[in-house]
C-alpha cells in the first residue's frame, strides 16, 4: 500500500469502537465482582432514619456518609445472641478515618462475614488496639508496632485530627480477602467513643449525647485515667451510647417473620432496615440505564468504523486499478485478487480490534488508579474477559463483510479499460 | 511464435473492426503501424488476451489463448506474454527488485534472483534494484518496464507505443534494448506504434486502416 493513512485512520476509528465495548464491558464485570463479593451474605442493615440506599452504601461498601447513629438501647434486642431469628449481628461504629481509610469500631464477628483472617500480629483486644486490612497497610506503609492518630470524618484534614493520649497502636495485619474488609481499619466500638469524649466544638454530623454513666473526666485532657484494659467490654451495658449500624445475618432466610423484619422496624421503631439485595438491584436498576445508552453508543461507533473500513478499502481501488490489473497482467487470476482485498479487509479489523482491547485495558488501568485514590476499591486493567475473543473473531468476521464489495469490485477489474488509458 | 486467424472485434456488436490474420516466427520483430482510432491497442489487447476475443483466434507457441479462461489464461499469459505499456505502470509499495519478483511467482515461476539480476543489469539500471519505482527517471521506469516484460522469457513480447514520448536519442536507446532482450530470450517481438521513426528499425510492418 503506498497511501496507508486512510486504510490507518480507519483501522484506529474501529479499534476505538471496540475498545470502548470493551471497557464498559471491563468496567461492568469488576463492579458487578466487586459490588456481589461484598454482599457477604447479610441480609439485613439495621441504621438511622435516612436513605436506605445510603445506609447499604456506607454500612457494606463504605462509600458515602452514615445516616445518623442509633442508641445502644434501640439497638439492644437485635444484639441479643440467643435472638431466634438472628444468627449474627455485627455492630458497626463509623465516622472517623486515618489517612482517609475508614476506621471501624466492631468486635470481631466481622471477620466471619468477609472470611478475614489474621496475617501478622494478632487481633484487636484492648482499646486503642488496631488490626488492618491488608491494602491499608500496603498503602499506608504501616506495620504492627506503628501508631497513628485519627481523624474526624473521611477525609484527610489536620484540623480535623483527634488528639488522644498516644493515638492507637498497630497490633495486627489481615490477610488479603479480596473484599471490603481489606480497607479498613478495625478496632473496639469503644475507642471509638473515648476519642469522641475529648472532642470540644464538634461538626454538625456528630450527634453523640453526654454520656452520664460513663466515668472518666470530661474537661482536662491532660487528664488520663482511661482504663485501657477493659476485655469485659459488653456493648449493651452502655444503652445511652451510639453506634452506626448492626449488620445481621438470619438463621433462616426464608422464615416468614424473618422476611417481615425489616417492615417492622421500619414501621415500629426509630431505627431503619433494609435489605442489602433490593437496594443494590435499585442501584443497578438506576445505573443500568446510564450503561446502556454508553453501549448503545459505543456499538454505534463500532458498526460506523466498520462501515468506514468498507469506504477505505473502497476508495483505495481506485488508486490501485492500475496495479491490480498489473497484476492480472502478470498472471494473478481474479482470485486472488479478491482474497487479497478479502485480506486486507481481515488485517484492518483484527488489527483495529486489538488496538482497541490494549486501549480499553489502559483504560481501565487509569481508572483504576482514580477508583483506587477516590473509593479505595481495587479495581484493575490486566483482568481478561472471555468475551474479548469473542470480539476478535467478531472483528474478523466484520473485516471480511466490510471487504466483500471492493473484494468484488477487485475481481471484475477490466484489464482492457483499465490498461489502456 | 504468434498467430491470428480472422480476428476482429466490436465494442457495442454494431460496427466490427477486422484484422488482418498474422503469421510471426520466433526470433522475429514486427512493427504494427496506424494513425490514432484504427484499432491498433485493442489489437495488441486481443492478441495479449487482456481482451476477451468476440470472433477469431489468437494462437501463441500453438496454444489458443482464445479457448483459455480466467486463472488459466492469466496464468499462461504471465509465463508466456511480456507486455510494455504506453504508461509504465507498478507496484509502488514494494521495491524493483521486488516487482521483479512479483512477476515470476504470479505466473507461476520460480524465484529466480540471478536472472533478476541478469535482466536489470543487461538494462543498466542493477543499482536501481532496490529503489521504490516511484523514485525512478522515466527513462529508469521504461527500463524497469522492459525488465518485467522479460523476466519470465516469454514467447512473445508486445510493446505498445514505446517510443512515442521520447527524442529520437532516447528512441534509438530503447529500440536497441528490446531488440537486445528480444533477442536474448528469442521472443517474438510485436510493436504496435504511430511512431514513424521506427519504420527505419524494423523492415517487417503491417498497417491497420
Amino acid at each position: 500500500m503506498s497511501k496507508p493513512l486512510n486504510l490507518l485512520l480507519s483501522m484506529v476509528l474501529f479499534g476505538l469502537g471496540i475498545g470502548l465495548i470493551n471497557f464498559l464491558l471491563l468496567l461492568n464485570h469488576q463492579l458487578k465482582n466487586q459490588f456481589d463479593k461484598n454482599l457477604a451474605g447479610i441480609d439485613v442493615v439495621i441504621g438511622a432514619k435516612g436513605s436506605p440506599l445510603q445506609m447499604i452504601l456506607c454500612n457494606m461498601y463504605h462509600i458515602d456518609n452514615p445516616t445518623g447513629n442509633i442508641s445502644v438501647k434501640e439497638a439492644a434486642p437485635f444484639l441479643n445472641p440467643k435472638h431466634p431469628l438472628i444468627e449474627k449481628a455485627v455492630p458497626l461504629s463509623l465516622g472517623d478515618s486515618h489517612r482517609s481509610y475508614r476506621i471501624v469500631g466492631t468486635d470481631h464477628s466481622i471477620l466471619e462475614l468477609y472470611g478475614g483472617q489474621i496475617g501478622t500480629g494478632k487481633l484487636w483486644v484492648q482499646h486503642f488496639e488496631v488490626t488492618l486490612g491488608k491494602v491499608v497497610a500496603d498503602e499506608l506503609g504501616l506495620q504492627i508496632g506503628d501508631r497513628f492518630q485519627s481523624s474526624h470524618g473521611f477525609q484527610e484534614a489536620d484540623d480535623l485530627l483527634h488528639e488522644h493520649g498516644d493515638g492507637f497502636l498497630i497490633v495486627g495485619i489481615l490477610k488479603p480477602t479480596g473484599s471490603v474488609l481489606d480497607q479498613l481499619i478495625l478496632t473496639t466500638t469503644k475507642s471509638i467513643w473515648d476519642v469522641h469524649d475529648h472532642e470540644e466544638g464538634d461538626g454538625e454530623e456528630h450527634d453523640h449525647e453526654s454520656h452520664n454513666d460513663h466515668d472518666h473526666a470530661h474537661d482536662d485532657h491532660a487528664h488520663h485515667d482511661h482504663e485501657h484494659d477493659e476485655t469485659g467490654f459488653n456493648l449493651v451495658d452502655y444503652p445511652d451510647e451510639q453506634i452506626t449500624s448492626i449488620l445481621i445475618k438470619f438463621r433462616n432466610r426464608t422464615n416468614f417473620q424473618s422476611l417481615s423484619m425489616p417492615r417492622n422496624i421500619n414501621q415500629n421503631t426509630g431505627m431503619q432496615a433494609a435489605s442489602p439485595p433490593i437496594e443494590i438491584n435499585r442501584l443497578y436498576s438506576m445505573i443500568g440505564v446510564g450503561v446502556d445508552a454508553l453501549r448503545n453508543i459505543a456499538l454505534i461507533i463500532a458498526l460506523v468504523s466498520a462501515f468506514s473500513i468498507f469506504i477505505s478499502l473502497f476508495s483505495s481501488l481506485k488508486d490501485r486499478q492500475y496495479e491490480l490489473a498489473l497484476m492480472r497482467v502478470m498472471g494473478a487470476g481474479q482470485g486472488k485478487l479478491f482474497l487479497l482485498i478479502i485480506l486486507e479487509g481481515i488485517i484492518l479489523a483484527l488489527v483495529g480490534c486489538l488496538l482497541g482491547l490494549l486501549i480499553s485495558h489502559i483504560g481501565m488501568e487509569v481508572l483504576a488508579q482514580y477508583a483506587k485514590a477516590s473509593y479505595r476499591y481495587s479495581f484493575t486493567g490486566w483482568l481478561f474477559l472471555k468475551e474479548e475473543l469473542g470480539m476478535i473473531i467478531i472483528s474478523i468476521v466484520i473485516g471480511i463483510i466490510a471487504a466483500l464489495i471492493p473484494a468484488w469490485r477487485a475481481y471484475r477489474t477490466d484489464i482492457h479499460e483499465t490498461l489502456a488509458m | 511464435m504468434l498467430q491470428t486467424e480472422n480476428l476482429s472485434y466490436s465494442y457495442d456488436n454494431s460496427e466490427w473492426i477486422k484484422f488482418p490474420d498474422i503469421h510471426f516466427a520466433a526470433d522475429t520483430s514486427h512493427l504494427i503501424l496506424g494513425q490514432s482510432g484504427t484499432g491498433k491497442t485493442t489489437f495488441l489487447h486481443l492478441i495479449g488476451g487482456l481482451l476477451e476475443s468476440k470472433k477469431g483466434k489468437v494462437i501463441v507457441n500453438g496454444t489458443d489463448i482464445t479457448s483459455l479462461k480466467g486463472q488459466t489464461l492469466d496464468k499462461f499469459r504471465g509465463d508466456n506474454i511480456g507486455i510494455i505499456f504506453q504508461q509504465a505502470h507498478f507496484i509502488n509499495a514494494i521495491s524493483v527488485e521486488e516487482n521483479l519478483i512479483l512477476a515470476q511467482r504470479l505466473a507461476g515461476k520460480p524465484v529466480k534472483q540471478e536472472d533478476i539480476r541478469n535482466i536489470l543489469s543487461i538494462l543498466n539500471i542493477e543499482h536501481k534494484a532496490n529503489a521504490n519505482p516511484k523514485q525512478l527517471s522515466q527513462g529508469e521506469k521504461q527500463r524497469v518496464v522492459i525488465a518485467r516484460a522479460l523476466i519470465n522469457k516469454p514467447a512473445v513480447i508486445l510493446a505498445d507505443e514505446p517510443t512515442s514520448a521520447l527524442d529520437d536519442h532516447n528512441c534509438a536507446e530503447v529500440v536497441k534494448l528490446l531488440e537486445q532482450t528480444a533477442k536474448e530470450v528469442k521472443a517474438t517481438l510485436v510493436i504496435v506504434t504511430h511512431d514513424n521513426r521506427l519504420m527505419d528499425y524494423f523492415p517487417n510492418q503491417i498497417r491497420l486502416s
